[in-house]
């Protein structure tokens, strides 16, 4: 079994001197795992994003993610590693207010040369991808793309970022609260919509929410406060 | 670089209000920066032009900047005049190929009058080597014939022909009139862009004929010679203002302006119009290099004002900052974007201060003409001028990189999540 996240002897602090945010002896991901990861705000949901995506180095321990050590790599080699081989999807204002709804999906493909050539792969041409991952998220594409993003309902706005987050099929896909701000009925819509396409490209899905009620529906479930040994000691 | 070159102009295109304020001020800067430079070597160019080709200028004594002031840009009044035999004297020297005498004192609805004879539209040169052309008809020929210069003409729309009275001194409001000896337009000059255009033009017999029966400034009380009277008596002046000098050769000059500085017979001042020329203007220099200063100031100011406008977005953008990280921007591409903002923000502000400058000029310049006949011409961009132009982006561009070091540091502490 091919690990997507191996995390091994992990400890972070934002400075020295402060204290130590993750502590996380081991925590491994399968390759193609839907995993959900349970942690309320404060227990190192977001350093933990940073530190997968690359955005962030532990002080101590390794990372591997997709079986790259990250924690080997410079900075723009992460930049670039993370453009082609991870999609995020966020809490709430995912898109760049400036930009169409196909120019917000297709943002990764203008950093990432391999994600661009996977989308076209998939169809005649990139925007052809982002429509057609569009539509995937059920959204009523011909009608979106004239208007501004900021117009958009926020369950639409985290379609579209979901849609941004699949382009190019990277291997990961991270997702941190996404449906915080949707109501019952659209969480779950939303969530069977990203389920659809992650398993249909054969993605691992990493999602971080502290809404416990998710979980369920998911291969498996951690709690951060399991794996994160601060958390424990701040708790305790 | 390449891909962030759509995201900054859709970024601008998003905040068209403030982008357009700031790019506006910027362009008012870079019009007023080139319009103030321009009109700079105009004024130079226009200036150097006004007389060339001359020797020397002997005058009264006084100083060298008030004989070029009243002899060539008719300002200011002469001290004192020099005799007509000095003047003789002088041009009969065999180093000597031409003299214009010049008297002056009287004037024409506030333009003056200049007495002189035909050598005047034989020698006189201006800009480099361009001789005095005819628009109209010929040189004077008749005692009361006037030759006026073309801004004179347009100004006072006459035409050869015509009849105009000449006034005595030269206050806008003649206080008294030679109306009984009125003078007939016999040409009219073709435009010089020097003081000859604001110059009404007469025979040295035409000055004396209108003076003959007049005594300190006002009419001999029950003397009153008549025109035609006048053409029978010998018009001879006794005084003259000035004279321009031509050399048989230039070496002669310095030699030539010694002999007429320790004249014996009449305390004489003979000057370079070159030497005097550049003398006049580094008078101007302190204002002129003053006004250089404050336009490159409201330039300063103008990208300051872009600058603000940038840092002022910085908190706004954090999420997105923080999202183009999220898919895979390296600081320098958060960089550039702010940078290719400051840049496209100074280059529109250029563009657009070059167009404000042409259509400032094309309202402004013919009133500038009709006021002060300066005549400037609307030319393409100078060398120089591109050279400012490039300059102000490239300030845009660095002025671009505080708020870009800004955003860069921002995003690298706030990674892939914004914390609120």
């Amino acid at each position: 079994m091919t690990l997507a996240v191996d995390l091994a002897g992990i400890v972070y602090r934002w400075r020295r001197g402060n204290p130590v945010v993750l502590d996380i002896p081991e925590f491994a991901v399968p390759v193609g795992e839907k995993l959900f990861v349970a942690g309320p705000s404060g227990s190192g949901k977001t350093t933990l994003l940073n530190l997968l995506g690359g955005v962030a180095l532990p002080e101590q321990g390794e990372i591997t993610v997709l079986g790259e050590r990250l924690d080997a790599k410079s900075a723009s080699r992460r930049d670039r590693f993370r453009a082609d081989r991870i999609g995020f999807v966020f809490q709430q204002f995912n898109l760049v207010p400036y930009l169409s709804v196909i120019d917000n999906v297709l943002l990764p493909c203008r950093f990432s040369a391999r994600r661009l050539a996977n989308a076209e792969n998939r169809a005649s041409n990139a925007a052809e991808e982002a429509r057609r991952l569009l539509t995937a998220m059920d959204l009523p594409v011909e009608d979106l793309i004239r208007r501004p993003v900021t117009e958009l309902s926020v369950g639409q706005q985290q379609r579209v970022a979901a849609a941004r987050a699949l382009i190019g099929k990277p291997d990961l896909i991270i997702a941190d609260e996404p449906t915080s701000s949707l109501d019952e009925e659209a969480r779950r819509a939303f969530l069977d919509l990203l389920f659809a396409e992650v398993e249909a490209a054969g993605q691992t899905l990493v999602f971080v929410s502290h809404d416990g009620r998710l979980a369920e529906t998911f291969d498996r479930t951690v709690a951060l406060a399991e794996i994160n040994r601060a958390a424990v000691r701040d708790a305790a | 670089m390449i891909r962030v070159f759509r995201l900054a102009l859709k970024s601008l295109a998003s905040r068209r209000v403030t982008v357009s304020l700031t790019v506006f001020a910027i362009a008012v800067s870079v019009s007023l920066l080139l319009g103030v430079e321009r009109l700079r070597t105009e004024a130079r160019a226009s200036f150097s032009n006004t007389v060339s080709g001359t020797d020397l200028i002997v005058g009264a004594r006084s100083g060298s900047v008030p004989l070029l002031l009243y002899s060539v840009f008719r300002i200011g009044n002469a001290t004192n005049n020099i005799s007509w035999r000095s003047y003789r004297d002088i041009a009969a020297h065999p180093d000597v190929a031409w003299t214009i005498p010049v008297s002056l004192g009287d004037s024409h609805r506030g333009f003056r009058v200049l007495g002189t004879n035909a050598d005047y539209f034989r020698h006189f040169r201006f800009a480099r080597t361009r001789a005095l052309a005819f628009a109209a008809g010929r040189p004077f020929d008749d005692v009361f014939d006037a030759v006026l210069g073309a801004h004179v003409a347009s100004k006072l729309g006459y035409r050869v022909g015509d009849s105009i009275v000449i006034d005595h001194g030269v206050g806008q409001i003649g206080f008294a009139s030679h109306a009984d000896k009125p003078f007939r337009v016999s040409g009219i000059l073709a435009r010089t862009g020097t003081p000859v255009d604001q110059t009404v033009h007469v025979s040295l017999a035409g000055i004396e004929a209108i003076h003959i029966d007049w005594r300190s400034g006002r009419p001999i009380p029950g003397l009153r010679i008549d025109a035609d009277r006048v053409r029978q008596m010998a018009l001879q002046p006794k005084a003259i203002t000035a004279f321009f000098v031509g050399l048989r050769s230039r070496f002669d000059t310095f030699g030539m302006q010694r002999r007429i500085n320790t004249y014996a017979d009449e305390p004489l001042l003979a000057i370079l119009p070159g030497v005097a020329l550049h003398e006049l203007w580094s008078l101007m220099g302190t204002a002129e290099s003053a006004l250089s200063v404050i336009t490159v100031f409201v330039v300063v100011a103008g990208l300051i004002g872009m600058v603000t406008m940038l840092m002022a977005s910085l908190n706004e953008r954090r999420r997105e900052m923080a999202i183009l990280r999220s898919v895979g921007a390296r600081p320098h591409h958060v960089f550039s974007l702010f940078v290719l903002e400051a840049g496209f923000v100074s280059v529109l502000g250029a563009v657009l201060g070059v167009a404000l400058l042409y259509a400032g000029m094309a309202t402004v310049l013919p009133a500038i003409e009709t006021r002060y006949g300066l005549f400037i011409a609307i030319n393409p961009l100078s060398v120089n001028e591109w050279i400012y132009l490039g300059a102000v982006v490239g300030a845009g561009i660095l002025a671009g990189m505080a708020p870009a070091i800004a955003a860069v540091r921002m995003s690298l502490a706030d990674g892939m999540v914004v914390r609120s």
